[in-house]
């Protein structure tokens, strides 16, 4: 089990900062189109016809980029009141339970929507040079995937921890980049 | 189609802690597996992608980065200094500081946390150090902060409005009085107490001259929401193009400022790719079962079963605030919103309520319930920026309940608050 966790832990480690740099590259290239589109529209007079377009395939990405890094460092909102309530032993069972139903759930859809972007793949977006739309659709599998390697990784940590009696250790990734969404 | 036990499975892994995000996704899937409907699964990728890929909702990532920018940038300062200026000769000067800067700052940015743990650690500290308790300062900053997503621009409206297909532009304005009712009724509050328990007065009237000044410092800033604002109204900008435009309005101001530093920049980029994401992705989860839950009847359901006890619209108001404050008590307002939205919007139409009421009305509920506890965002932050128990901070917040409670009856009982601006202004 540690082994397996040393491994989930390197490969997500690595995963998640490529996903970083790219979902923040994002941001800046939505706030980049969108100003792009205004400026073309109301001061040259000469609408983008792409702007629109790309804009939202760059939110898709971010959307799928951004998801996993999120669920890494345990920011996807949810209700921990009622399990805590529980004794530590059921807690952590509970918690081991669900980041198993997450890795199902991601990994089940990671399965459908890549059929789903792989049968889209004959579309193409018209705005944006004719791109075959495979290339958008696909960031829905690639984060799904992904959430589900991370929820693999937490569902391996917090077993460990059910047998050991240990909380869950925070690997290097949570460390480094959690204390940065603290601050302000 | 498919039976509405879905619901009790996605309110079962709500409650045993799965994020509430995967529960709106997991529990149509199971749903369709237990009916042998895996055909299904295949529409919700395609569902999820239809969800997320629209033109408005590009306006809530932009309204985070323009916020993340301005408080980066040091406006909060300006703004803190400005509202110092106007209200700090009152009694417990620093907590009127704090309320109207919560104001200032509702303008510029959309979302109530950032609101607490901006003027949180700049206000709370200095309250402190004139002599107010730790845990009222933190009530004063958590009761004030809901202010924030009330007065446009705001996160959760522009949610609210592409979910249930209102305008965002009427949704912004309703919001306008009841967010400055709020600030109102919370400096009546604190100035009674601020009285009762003799706290001071911050700093006398500085003088014209000097608040002129102040003024001007605050002036660019707090021009962020009439631009947002006038931009959308006058039809020049869609709400989208709002934001992208507050995004570059607040680049301008910072370089004029010198003020934006380098080396937070990237770490404000992750924040507003985090945080836009989780909105985002939920966003789209909730669009998928949003359509789930239509297609199964289950407003329906909701509807003939209220109608079963009452069709009175008073009462059904009366019912659907009182389950908003207890969701909200548990759930983020954005999540709600996703959730409960959908279900409960239907029934509100079907006995008579206007739709930008229901959802004005919505909104200020949940929001509110950022502040209450057990779980509630507003409050664990005030209480991690104040270092105080939130149970402590959740004992001096009760009379701001208080007003918190008469805003919710005033909006839901008087139309007229919320809904006169914007049928003024044409809509509706």
């Amino acid at each position: 089990m540690a082994m397996m966790i040393r491994i989930l832990s390197v490969i997500n480690g690595a995963q998640l900062s490529a996903l970083r740099w790219a979902a923040m590259f994002m941001v800046i290239a939505i706030a980049v189109i969108v100003a792009a589109g205004v400026f073309f529209r109301y001061v040259l007079n000469d609408s983008l016809s792409w702007s629109e377009e790309l804009a939202k395939y760059a939110m898709l990405w971010l959307v799928f980029l951004g998801a996993p890094i999120a669920l890494r460092l345990g920011v996807h909102p949810n209700i921990e009141l009622v399990v805590n309530r529980f004794p530590a032993m059921i807690t952590r069972t509970i918690l081991a339970f669900i980041h198993l139903a997450v890795f199902c759930f991601c990994a089940y859809l990671a399965l459908k929507s890549h059929d789903f972007a792989w049968n889209g793949r004959t579309q193409v977006a018209i705005a944006v040079g004719d791109m075959s739309m495979y290339w958008f659709f696909v960031s829905i599998p690639l984060g799904m995937a992904s959430m589900a390697l991370v929820s693999l990784q937490q569902f391996c940590e917090e077993m460990r921890s059910l047998f050991t009696n240990q909380p869950c250790e925070e690997d290097s990734f949570i460390k480094k980049h959690r204390p940065v969404l603290d601050e302000f | 189609m498919i039976p509405v036990s879905f619901i009790w499975m996605l309110l079962g892994l709500i409650c045993v802690g799965m994020p509430i995000v995967f529960a709106l996704g997991a529990a149509p899937m199971l749903g369709f597996i237990l009916a042998g409907k895996e055909v299904f699964i295949a529409v919700i990728a395609q569902k999820l992608y239809i969800g997320i890929n629209q033109f408005p909702l590009l306006a809530i990532p932009m309204f985070i980065l323009a916020g993340e920018i301005m408080n980066v940038g040091g406006i909060t300062e300006r703004l803190v200094y400005f509202a110092r200026v106007l209200v700090g000769h009152l009694r417990g000067g620093l907590a009127h500081v704090n309320i109207i800067s919560s104001i200032f700052f509702a303008g510029l940015s959309g979302s109530a946390v950032a609101d607490t743990s901006a003027l949180g650690s700049m206000l709370i500290p200095a309250m402190e150090k004139q002599g107010y308790s730790r845990k009222f300062s933190a009530a004063v900053t958590a009761a004030s902060s809901v202010i924030g997503p009330i007065i446009p621009p705001s996160i959760i409206m522009v949610v609210y409005a592409y979910i249930m297909e209102i305008s965002v532009a009427a949704l912004f304005l309703a919001g306008i009085m009841p967010g400055l009712l709020t600030g109102v009724g919370l400096m009546f509050v604190t100035s009674i107490i601020a009285r009762k328990r003799n706290y001071p007065v911050a700093d006398r009237f500085p003088g014209m001259r000097v608040a002129a000044k102040a003024g001007l410092d605050a002036f660019w800033p707090l021009l962020t929401p009439i631009i947002i604002m006038g931009g959308i109204l006058s039809g020049v900008f869609t709400p989208t193009e709002a934001a992208g435009a507050a995004v570059v309005y607040a680049v301008v101001l910072c370089i004029f400022m010198k003020s934006l530093p380098l080396t937070r920049i990237k770490n404000m980029l992750f924040r507003t790719a985090v945080s836009s994401s989780v909105i985002l992705l939920a966003v789209g989860m909730a669009s998928v079962f949003a359509w789930i839950a239509t297609l199964s009847g289950v407003p329906k359901m909701l509807t003939s079963f209220l109608f079963e006890f009452t069709d009175n619209k008073y009462v059904v108001l009366l019912l659907m605030n009182l389950l908003l404050i207890v969701v909200g008590m548990f759930l983020d307002a954005g999540p709600a919103i996703l959730v409960l939205g959908p279900i409960l919007t239907p029934t509100a139409l079907a006995v008579g309520i206007d739709p930008l009421h229901f959802a004005i009305v919505m909104c200020v509920n949940l929001t509110i319930g950022l502040a209450t506890p057990p779980m509630g965002l507003i409050l664990f932050v005030a209480a991690a920026v104040s270092r105080e128990r939130i149970e402590s901070v959740v004992s001096e917040m009760l009379p701001f309940y208080a007003v918190h409670v008469a805003i919710i009856v005033l909006i839901t009982y008087v139309p007229a608050v919320s809904l006169t601006i914007p049928r003024l202004l044409g809509f509706g």
